[in-house]
């Protein structure tokens, strides 16, 4: 009779269809090494799993071979049949203890020092030259997403998950911040690595700040409070093929970074406006950066 | 060793669903006799299994029932508070198919989704994987006041940052964010014949 029984309900899924609650978590004894497991369903049909879910876990072990300084270790892959329909699969990440987002928040009063600053600025557009000259975009930087060893050792994470989740979640009400996205994808036109830098900008800009840059509450929002910073652009650097027209917001001139950002330095604040410019092909790259003189001033 | 087989119904039956493309000719070459389909399932079964005790073994934990084993990894189950933010699950399973087979008929945006995400990888990356931010991109001039106005599942982060919640219902009459990109080449139709030839010969199950 309970044998039936339990034959009869098995368990189908979480609550809430995700482990929110709890995560594992493991220790190597002979290592020390710790490593964390985040797990991702994949929807299967009867080719599979996904074509773009096999690329994109190839894709994350191909760049784990370069064993990049400040890239997240991705240990291992492991696939486990649910159902005909479903797929678990479970990454095996090294275990960082906290992220950007922690750490700049127990930094105390005056703010980290700008020596400080430029090691994790530094660090950060190392990995992110890394992916773009591996042709991956992170797309969703931030300071969540930025993990912050013991050690101050930055370790970009998350990045090539998105299209791992995506064909979940593309139809699912998801919340997303706005606040280190830049103007072309908030204006829904073309856009490439620099979507990236935007982030680092704006990310940049935090490390003096503790508190975010730029704190939009919709997409244009967003834009007025981007605007309001760098000013509105020229008729000319608009994007001509986008909906939102530059008539929806006031004219403004561009204000001195350093209100925003009065701890800055002086090459600080070049390298933040030529990272915060509104033209994508105008915007530094994350290779150019690393040579900006702010690392060596 | 070519083997025309035109009479087999069975055959025929079988080829369509292991090589769509085929469905319309009216020949269909049959080049390594035919498929054991059963046997081909269960050796797949099997090397799934195998796999997924390698996987067992080497990590002392069950990825199956996500329970720790005995073994060189000493697992704990900790609270997610106690994790940063990336290590936590955010896929929200149940919902996403609800809402998929809600949407399913006549959305072109999520086929395309799911079809672009692997070419979108060049540095002139158009749009696939942003995938939160996908159905916002779609209408957020009409939406910009309702966007944000009640952030009512943002308890499932523990992000006391305020986000916008992306509303998946109205969309159909603004343009689609993948109306702005002249670049992509492939359609999701396009790009569904191709990997036939490469995905198709391993498995040949019929479910």
């Amino acid at each position: 009779m309970e044998q039936e029984s339990v034959v009869q309900y098995e368990p189908v899924a979480e609550i809430g269809g995700g482990a929110y609650g709890t995560v594992y978590k493991a220790r190597d004894r002979d290592s020390g090494q710790f490593v964390a497991l985040k797990s991702v369903r994949v929807q299967t049909n009867q080719d599979g799993l996904p074509l773009s879910t096999v690329r994109e876990v190839a894709l994350l072990k191909r760049l784990e071979q370069f064993d990049h300084p400040n890239i997240v270790r991705l240990m291992d892959v492991c696939a486990t049949l649910r159902t005909d329909q479903e797929t678990k699969v479970t990454l095996v990440f090294e275990h960082v203890d906290q992220d950007l987002r922690t750490y700049l928040e127990k930094v105390p009063a005056p703010g980290l020092p700008i020596q400080q600053i430029r090691d994790l600025m530094q660090q950060l557009l190392c990995g992110l030259a890394f992916l773009h000259s591996n042709r991956v975009l992170h797309r969703d930087l931030k300071p969540e997403n930025i993990l912050v060893t013991s050690r101050g050792q930055v370790k970009l994470a998350d990045f090539g998950l998105a299209r791992i989740y995506s064909c979940h979640m593309v139809l699912t009400p998801v919340v997303v911040t706005l606040w280190y996205r830049c103007p072309e994808v908030l204006l829904q036109t073309t856009y490439a690595t620099p979507v990236d830098i935007w982030s680092t900008g704006c990310i940049f800009a935090e490390m003096f700040r503790r508190t975010p840059l730029f704190c939009g509450e919709s997409e244009v929002d967003q834009l007025g409070k981007i605007f309001a910073v760098i000013g509105l652009p020229s008729e000319e650097e608009w994007p001509n093929d986008v909906t939102l027209s530059r008539q929806n917001f006031s004219p403004q001139n561009p204000q001195p970074i350093t209100d925003c950002v009065p701890e800055i330095s002086e090459k600080g604040a070049e390298l933040l406006l030529e990272m915060l410019t509104f033209d994508p092909l105008k915007r530094i790259s994350a290779f150019n950066a690393l040579d900006h003189p702010f690392f060596t001033e | 060793m070519a083997n025309v087989d035109v009479s087999s119904n069975l055959e025929r039956h079988v080829a369509r669903r292991t090589f769509p493309l085929l469905d319309r000719t009216k020949v269909c070459r049959n080049l390594f006799g035919p498929v054991d389909h059963e046997e081909l399932h269960c050796e797949m079964t099997r090397k799934l299994q195998e796999i997924s005790e390698r996987d067992q073994t080497r990590w002392n934990f069950n990825f199956e029932t996500n329970s720790p084993l005995p073994g060189d990894y000493e697992w704990e189950a900790i609270s997610e508070d106690a994790m940063p933010f990336f290590y936590k699950d955010k896929v929200q399973n149940k919902r996403a198919r609800a809402a998929a087979s809600v949407n399913a008929t006549g959305d072109a945006s999520s086929t395309a989704d799911c079809g672009l995400h692997g070419i979108s990888r060049s540095p002139v990356v158009q749009e696939s994987a942003e995938v939160p931010s996908r159905p916002s991109e779609l209408n957020q001039e009409n939406l910009s006041g309702a966007l944000n106005s009640k952030p009512a599942r943002a308890s499932v982060l523990r992000n006391r940052r305020k986000r916008s919640l992306i509303p998946e219902a109205p969309r159909n009459s603004t343009p689609q964010i993948t109306d702005f990109f002249p670049k992509r080449k492939r359609t999701p139709e396009s790009k569904q014949d191709e990997p036939t030839s490469i995905e198709v010969t391993p498995r040949k199950t019929i479910r």
